[in-house]
């Protein structure tokens, strides 16, 4: 009994934190898959909303709001800057996008320093959940329960728009074929701004709200990026699997991170390989099953 | 441009005589990573498969040759085969991962795998050393009967022989069937199966060697610098060797020695400006790059999953 | 004569559209063959079938006697399976040489002991040793047809070969054409009429995903049956 109750604790942070990182893999997702932009700066994006969480709550749920305001203004108006600064690269040109956005994090992130210095900020919670839960005899942290509820509910909300908005349909479509977003009459900047903007939100909702998880520091913004990069390409970005794939594979990966790490602390870096490389490999054996020509 | 290659040759033999050893010690640090480059360029540039991942086998096969040197042999070449082997066996490992997906997937999955090598680096302490990495490497001979290796001059035209003649052995290799083929996956690969070659395989091997390569780069690395650390091989140093092989020209293996020559030194040449705001100027010189540079032509193809 | 290409109840689909219904061919050994038919009526997917760069849904297909329906398009092409795409697909960063040289490679034994073929095929298709980005299109087209034959296939697909070209290289195709040898087998999707009657021992013509009629020239010409099929497609 006291095993499995051991372990629930870091199987519910698994939960929390893959759902944290749902929400920012899928801003990654939005702007790769339908507007073909890699986008090496959305862990910096994360990292933005996490210090305007830092700095401006004081354990009050105003603050909390004012915070998520603050931020996800922030990172969608970064966003929005993003997208102009990649107004002049072809849309294929995949290796200049990374150069220029990785050169946008290097610099975001030395700003970031400058601003807040390298160490690794403090988040208040607020203070009507900022004490431990009673879980099945376990004490368990207070906000991340409430955490787990709001990130669950922004993922059906956002299953729902892409299911049943005209933009969730055009991402959808986007998302299976990106050259028929051209055919549609919508103009390639405008979907470029929306869809940075909207991914630009999402990091910074994440930010905001994550930050008791994954707080703000010199290294936020590398470490998200990568997680999110590997639930990308674990989750898949065609537009049937999108909001499911990328859910899965970000609770997956969250509970690589934090149940897998407990049961095997010094595997922790290979399990994430090890994930990969089955998954992939599982995927292109379909692959070859299925026979997509080249 | 052919031009340079003569002079540039004479300047890089006769550098270690004009400039002082920490200056040479730079240099060779510059061969190294220029090496590694030159893996990247092979996949990015000539096999179609854009890597920020060439890291990985870097650090395996620098770790293998530091293991190496510090408990059993100190002699050159035994380091430069473990590395090569130790390279090439973890590019084998990963071949899985990447030979499947195209175009930018690629980045991002070999972008991953250099991340988590890099974490696995300063885990497992018992090996690597964690974060605080290995040191006291001793310098070797570069065969059994020479001299040791014990100033930075003797250092640095070592690491200049080794580069040169793994350069050399590339482009020949290019210049032959194997570069073509590899073109030809890149430029059109369903024509290349419609001709009934196997891409699959073609690609893999393209991987494997690259992987050799920036081996070879890690046990260099390890005599040059005699200290490894795993920020040695962190996404800032892929990034920086992309930026310099898309500066030297994506499909060109000398221009990327080239290219990362000039990145590197604007590295440091900037963080010589501005103390301790390194990274920002960093990232303003890669935003500059980015616009500035001839566009990038080369259409990554859409990924097949 | 054997039937050196024999496809047997044939199916593919796209979602709940019927590309090909369970068609039946089959071409014997040397035989040059010709698909015609209104567009959509699934030649180009019969095509695409035979070489392998998509996968049926339902029947098989055999070349020589060997069922290669699960087999790659790369394992084909070294059976012998030669192809010749609508948009004609060559390595503009090769030169027109080693194009040729690089396609015909894997079934001659090797880059190196391909190149004395490719230089005749350069010489007898009349094309430059250029780069091959500087080609117009109806080089290309040769140069496709020329890195077919390297291949030394025994079974040639045509997917629209006279398409785009000027009366001149039209000519220049239609005597490549006729001096193909008859150990290679040849199956023609065309719409240029002129080119099949000429050139075609046996005419199919499709209609919908499904095989119409199969006859000669001859036959196929003052059939009423292919003369409503194509009038009630255009309709």
């Amino acid at each position: 009994m006291n095993r499995v109750d051991a372990y629930l604790i870091p199987a519910l942070d698994g939960v929390a934190y893959g759902l944290l990182l749902f929400v920012v893999a899928a801003g990654l997702v939005l702007s790769f898959g339908v507007a073909g932009i890699l986008n090496l700066a959305h862990g910096t994006l994360y990292a933005i909303g996490a210090y305007v969480a830092a700095t401006l709550s004081d354990g009050s749920w105003l603050a909390l709001l004012l915070a998520l305001v603050a931020g996800v203004a922030a990172t969608t108006a970064g966003g929005a800057a993003l997208s102009g600064m990649l107004a002049p690269v072809p849309r294929g040109d995949h290796l200049t996008q990374a150069l220029l956005t990785f050169g946008v994090a290097l610099a975001g992130g030395s700003v970031l320093v400058m601003a807040f210095g390298a160490e690794n900020l403090p988040v208040r919670v607020p203070a009507t959940v900022d004490r431990p839960v009673d879980l099945a005899g376990h004490a368990y942290a207070g906000y991340r329960l409430v955490f787990i509820a709001v990130a669950a509910a922004l993922a059906l909300a956002l299953h729902a728009v892409v299911t049943r908005t005209r933009a969730g349909m055009l991402v959808r479509a986007a998302l299976d074929d990106p050259d028929m977003v051209a055919c549609l009459g919508v103009s390639p900047a405008r979907v470029r701004l929306g869809v940075l903007a909207a991914s630009g939100a999402l990091a910074g909702t994440a930010g905001v709200l994550g930050a008791p998880i994954i707080g703000p520091g010199p290294g936020t913004a590398a470490t998200v990026l990568l997680l999110s990069l590997v639930v990308v390409v674990l989750g898949g970005h065609s537009g049937r699997s999108s909001v499911a794939g990328t859910l899965l594979a970000a609770l997956a990966v969250g509970e690589i991170q934090t149940l897998g790490v407990a049961l095997a602390p010094t595997a922790a870096p290979f399990l994430l390989f090890a994930a990969m490389a089955a998954v992939l490999a599982a995927r292109s054996h379909g692959l070859i099953r299925r026979w997509s020509p080249a | 441009m052919r031009w340079l290659i003569a002079p540039a040759l004479l300047a890089a033999v006769a550098a270690p005589w004009l400039a002082d050893p920490y200056t040479t010690a730079t240099l060779a640090r510059i061969l190294v990573l220029g090496l590694v480059a030159v893996s990247v360029a092979l996949l990015t540039g000539v096999a179609g498969l854009p890597t920020l991942g060439q890291t990985a086998p870097f650090a395996a096969g620098a770790y293998a040759a530091a293991t190496l040197a510090l408990h059993s042999s100190s002699v050159g070449v035994t380091q430069l085969l473990m590395g090569a082997s130790v390279g090439a066996a973890f590019a084998a490992l990963t071949v899985p991962l990447v030979v499947y997906a195209r175009g930018v997937v690629v980045l991002m999955i070999t972008l991953a795998i250099g991340e988590l090598v890099v974490t696995a680096a300063s885990r497992w302490r018992s090996v690597t050393g964690g974060t605080d990495g290995l040191a006291g490497m001793p310098s070797p001979r570069p065969l059994w009967g020479l001299p040791v290796l014990d100033t930075d001059r003797a250092r640095y035209l070592y690491a200049l022989a080794v580069v040169g003649i793994v350069l050399c052995a590339v482009v020949l290799l290019l210049r032959g069937p194997s570069g073509m083929y590899l073109r030809g996956c890149r430029d059109d690969e369903a024509r290349m199966r419609a001709s009934g070659h196997p891409v699959g395989a073609y690609l893999a091997i393209a991987y494997v060697a690259a992987g050799a390569i920036a081996g070879v780069a890690g046990s260099l690395l390890v005599t040059t610098q005699q200290y490894l650390s795993p920020a040695d091989f962190g996404f800032d140093v892929a990034a920086l060797l992309l930026l310099g092989v898309v500066i030297g020209g994506a499909g060109s293996v000398v221009g990327a020695i080239a290219g990362t020559a000039v990145v590197l030194a604007a590295r440091d040449w900037l963080s010589g400006l501005l103390p301790g705001r390194g990274p920002l100027l960093l990232g303003a010189l890669f935003i500059t790059a980015a616009y500035v540079l001839p566009r990038f032509r080369f259409r990554l193809r859409r990924v097949v999953a | 004569m054997r039937a050196l290409l024999d496809v047997e109840a044939l199916s593919r689909g796209y979602g709940s559209l019927v590309a090909l219904d369970r068609i039946d061919l089959r071409i014997g050994e040397g035989e040059r063959h010709a698909l015609i038919g209104p567009n959509g009526a699934g030649k180009t997917t019969l095509l695409d079938l035979v070489a392998g760069a998509t996968r049926p849904d339902g029947g098989r297909i055999r070349v020589a006697g060997r069922d290669i329906t699960r087999l790659g398009p790369a394992r084909r092409a070294r059976l012998g399976v030669g192809r010749i795409h609508q948009r004609p697909a060559i390595w503009p960063s090769l030169s027109t040489l080693d194009n040729i040289a690089v396609a015909g490679a894997r079934r001659r034994g090797g880059f190196r002991r391909t190149l004395p073929a490719a230089r005749e095929l350069l010489t007898s298709l009349a094309l430059p040793d250029v780069a091959a980005a500087q080609l117009s299109h109806g080089q290309r087209r040769q140069l496709e047809i020329a890195m077919a034959l390297a291949g030394r296939p025994r079974l040639l697909l045509l997917d629209e070969p006279a398409a785009g070209l000027s009366a001149v290289e039209f000519a220049q195709l239609s005597a490549v054409l006729d001096d193909l040898s008859r150990t290679v087998t040849v199956l023609l999707v065309e719409h240029r009429l002129d080119l099949v009657y000429a050139f075609a021992d046996r005419v199919t013509v499709l209609r919908d995903g499904r095989r119409v009629l199969t006859g000669t020239p001859d036959e196929i010409r003052t059939s009423s049956v292919v003369r409503s099929a194509y009038a009630e497609a255009v309709s």
